[in-house]
């Protein structure tokens, strides 16, 4: 048994799903053979199939990377997950790999991206139909088809494709030196060599950076990337959206796991690299682009104001542009910054989904999981809301009497302690310095550092020697 | 610098890193190895959070296997390595109406809920004190109710191993603390007090000092209470920030030695000391106006190579 049919059976076989579900699955290998029965006869004369033979695959294949109109009904919804799963099933589970020519890699960051989209506005709409209007039609209609656009089905899909494409292995060899080719037609096997599943199976781990992230487990997103490496040879950077998608996750999860450092060195790549590019860009991509940029300098101006640093000219002078009074204001901090550490996280994280269906029957409990995510955030927030006050005093020192600045602040003595520990331990962070995402040391991030002995603070800097390429790159660009 | 990757753990079984690695992490069926990990880290004192949250995300999937104390217990032994993100990573993956009693009260929960509802929240107040430093409130809440004692008592050790966390954030933040306010933060008085900073801690105390009658802890030098000033030196590598700047990147290549090499559009090179050229005429103006540009950059930075030194 090879190690994907392991994986089938592992993950959607029977065992895990009710009844229902298996129903589903007979419809889909009733789908899958009465397809076979129709190319029955040629297949006698060819042993592959080829794409030729299946004029509806050729439809299919193409609808795959197209996005559903945005009034889509239900109905085209659920159909178009059968499409899906028609698709992959084929493409999957054929005698043997499809013949079939991608137009470009492109494609099949295109079927990959599709795929998860309508994943996650089905599973949006699905939750706010149960939370706002449970007695409806389409209530009605989603209550009857548990299992469509189920995340085990959507996991499966992307593992599978990762696992019959060897992937990993290609990825790799690649690593070690071997170029895009040789991996594939070394590595890849049967099916990996063949660009459609090379480029599938690859796009694949992306999106499941995505599916993780959007489920809530940040970790395992980050894990699920260790065998692509970061960096511009990469297949992903070179199509745009994927490229942007990759890091927006990326930088993501690192916000999540309070890794702000890695998070603002995400943002930050993918951020110059698109200003520098936009010219490049056709004008349709870049404008659904556009959207996702101003959200990742939300971020930025999010994960800067617990952790500040020197960012880039270039998003310095847009984030000022974009967000310039609320970045003064989130950096200030206290409770009057709340809301609005809460507004922009609102505005620019993913678009959070739950796994499983909701409870139609109790409406209330039907939680949007960004109010969810967007809750535990907010705790977050809070814990550190007097960093910054702490830190603008501190700043004017060598050394302090607590109950002196205790009583500067308007505080108790004891209370001022608290915050003092709270800015220490949040300045300890774990930084990626090689090795897999999840990878770091723990250092320092702030500039300004000190220790309680007592009541008396001491309070060091570490001083930033003359910058001189920012001067150079300055003028320079003046001389031009 | 502590070298962490949140993926391992130092004691994980074998058996558990390959479910881990592998597609059975999403396998109904390892609900119970995960479930009985969970159990002996709780008594081994050890812990391992990437394999519980796989057991959460288990659970997610599967809200049928959930099994109420084993999520408690979860969130009991994140709480022991706070300020850790830890904690937040576990709410991430629990059940959304959990953590929002509020709006689920009304219409009845599905049976069940209420108590695990009741239970995280408690903990996560416990949760927000510790992160919010305020160690004193922590032993207080953690005492005004019966229930905390029921959550917790699954986690062989908790009390001490608080005290060994809350005493690891104060080791990096003070060189000396008032014995009364360790004290509160600790919760521990008398010879059970100085045995713990002695013992475990390896800290002094110095009793003629301190407010009256108090005494003071002092804790030995380390990297993190330290604090001390440094410069820091600008580091800019070539090929990335510089160059990336001008759009420059993909024709000039700076070797490690500030030797340059320019990789023009066109296939034909010309040299020059250290230097190739290539390609059209636009090509080597560019490159005059590059090179150029490199000799200022290079003194600005360094300050004392002549220009001679660099042609």
């Amino acid at each position: 048994m090879s190690s994907y049919e392991r994986a089938l059976q592992g993950v959607v076989a029977q065992r895990m799903m009710d009844d229902a579900s298996e129903q589903d699955e007979e419809a889909m290998v009733q789908d899958y053979q009465e397809q076979v029965n129709y190319d029955d006869g040629m297949d006698d004369l060819e042993p592959t199939t080829s794409i030729s033979q299946m004029p509806d695959m050729q439809a299919n294949l193409m609808a795959a990377a197209t996005p559903l109109e945005y009034q889509a009904t239900l109905e085209t919804k659920l159909n178009s997950y059968d499409n899906y799963c028609n698709l992959f099933h084929w493409i999957l589970n054929s005698d043997g790999p499809v013949d079939f020519d991608i137009p470009s890699p492109q494609w099949a960051w295109e079927v990959i991206d599709e795929f998860i989209y309508q994943f996650e506005s089905f599973c949006r709409y699905r939750n706010r139909v149960a939370r706002t209007d449970p007695s409806s039609e389409d209530a009605q209609l989603l209550r009857e088809s548990p299992h469509t656009w189920g995340c085990y089905s959507v996991l499966n899909v992307l593992y599978s494709l990762i696992q019959r494409s060897k992937i990993s292995e290609q990825l790799l060899a690649m690593k070690q030196g071997v170029d895009q080719k040789t991996a594939m037609g070394q590595v890849g096997g049967e099916y990996g060599s063949k660009l459609i599943y090379h480029t599938l199976g690859y796009f694949s781990m992306i999106g499941l950076l995505r599916v993780h992230c959007l489920l809530g487990d940040f970790s395992l997103a980050l894990k699920t990337l260790d065998d692509i490496e970061l960096n511009k040879r990469s297949m992903f950077a070179r199509v745009m959206p994927a490229h942007f998608t990759t890091y927006y996750y990326v930088g993501f999860c690192y916000m999540m796991m309070r890794r702000y450092a890695d998070a603002i060195r995400m943002f930050s790549h993918i951020l110059v690299y698109v200003s520098r590019t936009k010219n490049f860009q056709k004008n349709a991509q870049y404008d659904s682009m556009a959207k996702k940029n101003d959200q990742m300098l939300a971020l930025v101006a999010i994960c800067v104001s617990f952790n500040p640093t020197k960012l880039d000219d270039i998003i310095h002078t847009a984030l000022r542009e974009k967000y310039g009074d609320q970045l003064n204001r989130l950096q200030r901090g206290g409770p009057e910054s709340l809301p609005l550490f809460e507004e922009l996280f609102r505005s620019a994280c993913p678009k959070f989904i739950s796994p499983t269906p909701p409870d139609f029957d109790n409406p209330a409990i039907n939680i949007d999981p960004v109010d969810h995510h967007t809750s535990i955030f907010m705790q977050e927030v809070k814990s550190n809301m007097f960093s910054p006050t702490v830190k603008s005093y501190l700043k004017l020192y060598t050394t302090m009497d607590l109950k002196k600045l205790a009583g500067f602040l308007e505080v108790q003595p004891e209370q001022l302690r608290q915050w003092l520990l709270v800015n220490k331990q949040r300045n300890r962070q774990v930084r990626w310095s090689e090795g897999g995402l999840l990878q770091g040391d723990v250092i320092n991030s702030n500039e300004l550092d000190y220790a309680m002995a007592g009541d008396l603070i001491h309070i060091s800097e570490a001083k930033v020697g003359r910058r001189l390429v920012d001067w150079y790159l300055r003028n320079l660009s003046r001389a031009y | 610098m502590m070298h962490e990757s949140f993926d391992q753990a130092k004691d994980r079984p074998d058996n558990i890193n390959e479910i881990l690695n592998g597609l059975d992490r999403y396998n109904p069926e390892t609900t119970g190895i995960f479930q009985d990990y969970i159990a002996s880290q709780c008594e081994e004192r050890t812990y391992d959070c990437y394999a519980n949250l796989a057991l959460l995300k288990l659970y997610q999937f599967n809200p049928h296997l959930t099994r109420e104390e084993t999520i408690t217990n979860i969130l009991v032994k994140a709480l022991t390595v706070f300020p850790g993100p830890d904690f937040s990573l576990c709410l991430h993956l629990l059940p959304p109406h959990i953590l929002h009693p509020a709006s689920s009260a009304s219409s009845l929960p599905a049976a069940g809920d209420a108590p695990l509802s009741e239970a995280v929240q408690k903990l996560t107040t416990l949760n927000t004190l510790l992160e919010g430093a305020n160690y004193k409130g922590f032993w207080t809440t953690l005492d005004s109710d019966d229930l905390y004692a029921d959550l917790t008592a699954d986690v062989s050790g908790f009390e001490e191993l608080m005290r060994v966390r809350i005493a690891v954030t104060v080791g990096q933040s003070c060189r000396e603390v008032e014995r009364a306010v360790l004290e509160g933060w600790l919760q521990l008085k008398g010879a059970d007090f100085e045995k713990f900073i002695s013992d475990i801690c390896g800290w002094g105390l110095d009793a003629a000092r301190g407010p009256p009658k108090g005494g003071m802890v002092v804790i030995p030098v380390n990297k993190e209470n330290e604090a001390k000033s440094s410069v820091v030196r600008e580091n800019v590598s070539f090929d990335r920030k510089f160059f990336l700047h001008f759009g420059w990147e993909e024709r000039m290549i700076v070797g490690a030695d500030d030797s340059c090499r320019i990789l023009a559009r066109g296939k034909e090179s010309l040299r020059a000391t250290g230097v190739e050229v290539g390609g059209s005429e636009r090509a080597r103006e560019e490159f005059v106006v590059l090179f150029v540009s490199w000799k200022y950059y290079l003194l600005a930075r360094t300050g004392i190579r002549s220009e001679h030194e660099m042609e």
